[in-house]
Parts: C-alpha cells; structure tokens; sequence
C-alpha cells in the first residue's frame, strides 16, 4: 500500500502548476538567460549593433575601481542593515513576548511597516531627515549634528541604513516572535528555578534555541540588503552623492537604462545572480541540517 | 533541615477563579508529602506558588522559618521535577545538571563532584556527554531527577514526573523515587492524580478538591477514615461502594435491608453509605443482603464482581474476592459485612459521619 496520492487525470495537476511555472519563466528564466546572453555582448551608443565580446565586459569589470567600490558600499549596508534590523527585532520581540496587556496593539504595529511599499517608506524618511524641513534633522541640530545626506555620503548611508532597516525590522519581529513562543515555558520556570535571572535566561535558554530562526533571518536579510532596497535608494539618494549609497544592484540599473551600457550591466546581473545561487545554497545547506535541535 | 509552612495560602485569577482557597499546610523536616486531587483542584497550582512560578494571592508561605512570598523561584532554595522533564534541549546531560549550580557560582571542581556523584547514583554516568534528545523517556526522568538532586536544595518539588511513562517504567521510577528521597532525607511535595502514586510515595496525604483540602493524613488514616464522600471515592481502587439509605429510628435501612440499631446519635432521614469492595464478603447462609452479578473482571489476584442489589430499585456495587473465586455472570450472591467497616455520609455536606458502629447490630436480613 502507498500512501501517495494521486490524480487520476494527468491534465488537472498541470493545468494548476502552469500559472506558476509560467509566471517564473517568463519573469525569471528569461530574463535571466537573456542577461547571460548579453553579458557576453557589447553594443554600440545607438543600438544598432551589437558584438560578441566573450568575457570582456566581466574582466572590465573587475578591473573597474568603481565597481570595486560598490561592492564595498554593498558590503558595508548591508551588513549594518542585517544586523541592526535582526538586533533591534530581537529586542523587540523579547519584550513583545512579555506584553500582557494590548498584544495586538503592540504587534500590529510593529508588523505596519512591512506592509508600506519601499518608495513610500523613502519618501517618508526623506522628509524626516530632510536637512531643512525634516523632524530628524531638527533634532540633530539639537546635538549639534550639522546635517546634510546631500552632500556628506556616510550621512546619506545613514539615511538608506536606517529606512531599509526600519522596514526589515517588522518581518524579522515576526518571526522571532513565533520562535521565542516556541520556546517551551516550562525550560524558562526551570531555569528560573536553576537561579537564572531573566536576562541570563534569554541569553543562555532563549537565543541558544531560536538559533536556527536567526540563522535564517541572516540569511533573508542579506538578500535583502542586497537586492531588495532598490527602491528606498532610488526614492532616496539616487545613489549619491557622488556613488557613496550607490549599491550592486543600484548599480545594475545606473549602468544599463542611465549609462546604457547595456553588456556591463548585464554581467553586473550575472555575477549577483550567481551571488544569489550561493547565498540559497547556504541557507538550504545548513539552516535544515546544522543550526537545529 | 528544611520545614515548610502554608498559611491561608490562596490563589486567584483576574478573572475572579479562585484555584486555591485558605489552604493551611504543615510539612515536617524529610517529609514526603503528596499533593492528590482529580484535574483543575489546585494542587499544580499550589507546587507552583510554592516553587514561585505562580503570584500567592493572599496568605504567607514560610520555609525554614523565612517567608518567602516575594523571592524569585531561584532564591527559595527549591527544585523542582516537571511533568515534561523541561531539559535543556541545547545543552548535554551533564550541563543540564551543571546549569544551576553555576548560576550559584560553585567553583568548577565541585561541580564536577556533585554532578558525578549525582549521575553515579541515578546511573547516567554513561549518558553525561548525551543530549537529552538522544535519550529515553526513563533515562530522560532520571535527568530531570539529578538536575534537582545536584543543588541540595531545601525541598523538592515533584510535579506529576511519572505521567509521560509507560506503566512498567511508572512503578520503577516510582520505587526509585522513593528511595532516593528516604536516602537523601530532603522535604518533599509530590502533586500526582494518580492515587496509587498517592498511597505508596505518601508519608503524608493531602486530599485536594476544587482549591480546598478535603483530608490530611497518612495514607492509611485517608484509606481507613476518609473525611468525606469525595476522598471516599478517590482513593481506593476500585471505589468505595456508595448506597443510598435512609436512617430510621429502628435502624438503617438501605433497599430492603435494615441494620437495626440505636440511630439516636444521628439525624434521621437520607444518608450516604460507604462500603469499600473487599469489605464485602459472600456468604452462604443469614446474609445481609442479596445481589445479581452483571459483570466480571479478573484481574489475577482479585476477581471484581460489579452487582446490582435485588431491590425494586437496584443499586450497582462492586465487590472483591480472591481471584480464583467460582462466580458466574447472573449468579446471585448473598452479602455480609463487619460493621466496623461501614461509613455514614452525610448527603447534603458529604461529611463523614463518623458514628459508633456499635450503636448498631446485625439481625436477620428482612425480606419484603
């Protein structure tokens, strides 16, 4: 006897995958293929013709101090962006699990701002730290902060930091959330019986047990930084000033529909396309082997 | 040396749910004590304000002579066994045991001591290096055991630990508890439903029901004289046998049967009447009353007969004899009993009346 079922007619299981695997090819495989294609080409400012370059575009690029740059830029947001948000959600949530009275207020709110659509969250932001208008700036000024994403690029890093930060905080409270819940109440009473207090009892019983959790929220939020704050810059900074906020994939559209310098832009795809290949390898790899109990 | 004393302890919810209700409780240095009650009567509640998991409501909770109300769980000097053992999942067997002790700062040498000592006696030397998912249910139990045993605390705390075992694995541990506790001679509190778990770890019983006590006493004292209705039935298995009849100034009659007497001690009218199932006993002539079999369980040692009285309105009761006994289904059977063995309940308070059984004598059953 097996246990697998099935369908007895061959045509309903495709008919119900083939929106989605159509949705992925068309959006995904394509594109994708199309930027492998045109890695390897270089055509001229008009668009009339194009040429096979072989891995030309890539060896510029490597040999491109600025594009070195931005992976540096790339480097240093998103690791700040990862760890603030997976740090300032696990204090969140620690504290969120202690609640007893308006829960829901509390959740519902720090889950808000996931669903705000990024270039809503940038010009939200923009007109707080905006130098002469904003909230934030004023409050600055306050400290004596002089102010000015305009022209001082690690304030302008600043700004992009703390917008993709503040947006990613909510989904990573989500899910530290439900693992601290899964957190057997009785390993705390025990602990607590042990002569743990309650901060050593979340270091040494909590963290330890949500770490598969956070493992893959490290994960999640590097892909995050890398590829999904496309818009909070754009909306924000444009990359700038002079290139300091300008990220991988900030890089990807300046180069290809601002530069139209369609072949570097193309190999700038292929290599964060490999770049995503490895990161999901990393997660499959050892978020459901290594990291759980 | 520890003592345990309980005053007025009461507990209730925001929501107005009193789980526990003036509770006064004595515990005497080395004591067991056993904590027995059917589901929701307060006794988990109870362990829990005493490990201080649980806010006491009102009333003073005193150990060794020092209240305790507002210390932290980790300051009373108490551990505590769960139900679902609560080991830490991330850490091996040995810093499970080690865990509390370096909270307590004990330098490492002892530790090291103390936890070998302990794995040594509850033979889970071998298992030190373990992660308690590698281990058994038993093995598991006995973990959770040397976790508490390693600190020396003052008192244990035992909060249903047999429940999530198999029933072989249940007496084991169960013998094993209980020698370890006369062995190491620490103040015990035990909270089971079960009532044999209740009768053979007890040197004291506490009968709870609905957040109040109902009795306290040895095992025995419970078994013997239970103080009402409710600790009649719990305790003892099968149930104390309980007859409807009512008190007259002749006597007291059940069905058609009447035990003569001088009932002046006793208010007339309906009562209660106990009797437990091996206190009947089948006899062949001048029985006090008669009963049909309906069913038979043999259960090797004993046979349990469940009867039906022969009355206009029968009344089901549940008789032991030995277990080879030659007793069919529908057989009728003539019952006698000592009347030192019968208890009185009030209807109304359920309170054991606690008559002269000498006020009454047996005659001739009365047959309608």
């Amino acid at each position: 006897m097996s246990s697998h079922v099935g369908f007895k007619n061959k045509w309903l299981p495709i008919a119900l995958i083939a929106p989605q695997l159509l949705i992925t090819l068309v959006f995904f495989i394509w594109p994708a293929g199309q930027a492998i294609v045109q890695s390897t080409q270089l055509e001229d400012a008009f668009g009339l013709s194009t040429e096979f370059v072989g891995l030309e575009n890539f060896v510029s690029l490597f040999n491109d101090s600025n594009y070195l740059a931005s992976f540096f830029t790339t480097l240093q947001f998103s690791i700040t962006v990862a760890v603030l948000a997976l740090v300032s959600a696990l204090i969140l949530s620690a504290f969120a699990e202690h609640i007893t009275r308006g829960t829901t207020f509390y959740r519902t709110f720090l889950i808000w701002p996931y669903a705000v659509a990024p270039v809503v969250a940038g010009s939200l932001w923009l007109f707080l730290f905006d130098p002469t208008i904003g909230v934030v700036s004023e409050m600055l000024q306050w400290v004596n902060v002089d102010w000015d994403p305009v022209l001082n690029g690690s304030h302008a890093m600043w700004m992009v930091v703390i917008t993709s930060t503040w947006k990613q905080i909510s989904y990573n409270f989500l899910f530290f959330l439900a693992a601290l819940q899964s957190v057997p109440k009785s390993l705390h009473e025990a602990a607590a019986i042990d002569g743990s207090g309650p901060i050593k009892r979340f270091m040494t019983i909590s963290f330890p047990l949500i770490s598969p959790t956070s493992f893959f929220l490290l994960v999640v939020n590097f892909v995050y930084a890398f590829f999904d704050t496309f818009a909070v810059i754009h909306a924000m900074t444009q990359g700038g000033p002079s290139n300091s906020t300008s990220t991988l994939v900030y890089k990807v559209y300046n180069d290809g529909f601002i530069g139209l310098n369609l072949g570097s832009s193309a190999a700038q795809s292929v290599i964060l396309m490999a770049l995503v290949a490895l990161l999901t390898v990393v997660q499959f790899k050892y978020v459901e082997k290594k990291v759980a109990y | 040396m520890s003592t345990l004393t309980l005053t007025n302890i009461a507990k209730s919810y925001a929501n107005g749910y009193q789980a526990v209700q003036q509770l006064d409780l004595d515990i005497n240095d080395a004591e067991m004590v056993v904590l027995v009650g059917p589901s929701g009567c307060g006794k988990s509640t109870l362990l829990r304000m005493i490990a201080g998991l649980e806010e006491i409501t009102s009333g003073e909770l005193v150990i060794d002579g020092q209240v305790v109300n507002h210390l932290e769980p980790g300051e009373r000097d108490i551990a505590m066994v769960f139900q679902n053992y609560a080991l830490y999942p991330h850490m091996t067997v040995y810093n499970n045991m080690a865990y509390g002790l370096r909270n307590r700062k004990t330098p490492k040498d002892e530790i090291h001591r103390l936890v070998t000592e302990a794995a040594e006696m509850l033979e889970l030397s071998e298992l030190l290096d373990r992660k308690p998912k590698e281990l058994s249910g038993g093995q598991r139990q006995r973990v959770a055991m040397g976790r508490a045993i390693v600190r020396e605390p003052k008192v244990f705390l035992f909060d249903e630990p047999l429940s999530n075992l198999d029933a072989k694995l249940r007496v084991q541990m169960r013998i094993q508890i209980k020698k370890l506790q006369r062995r190491l001679a620490t103040t015990s509190i035990y909270v089971t439903h079960d009532q044999v778990e209740a009768m053979t770890l007890a040197d004291k019983l506490v009968v709870l029901n609905k957040g109040n006590v109902e009795q306290v006493g040895t095992p025995l004292e419970i078994y013997d004289n239970p103080a009402s209705l409710f600790v009649a039935t719990f305790i003892g298995s099968p149930a104390m046998n309980i007859l409807d009849a009512i008190v007259k100034p002749e006597g007291i009659e059940f069905g058609t049967s009447l035990l003569p007497g001088n009932t002046q001690l006793i208010n007339l009218g309906d009562v209660k009447l106990g009797l437990r199932p091996e206190h009947l006993q089948i006899v062949e002539h001048n029985p006090l009353f008669e009963v049909e079999v309906d069913l038979i369980e043999a259960l090797g040692a004993d046979l349990l007969l469940y009867c039906n009285t022969l009355d206009a309105q029968p009344q089901a009761l549940v008789v032991r004899v030995q277990g080879h006994a030659v007793i069919h289904i529908g057989d009728k059977l003539g019952l006698d009993i000592n009347l030192q063995d019968l208890h009185l309940f009030d209807p109304i308070t359920a309170k054991n009346l606690y008559f002269d059984s000498n006020l009454l004598q047996k005659k001739e059953v009365i047959y309608a």
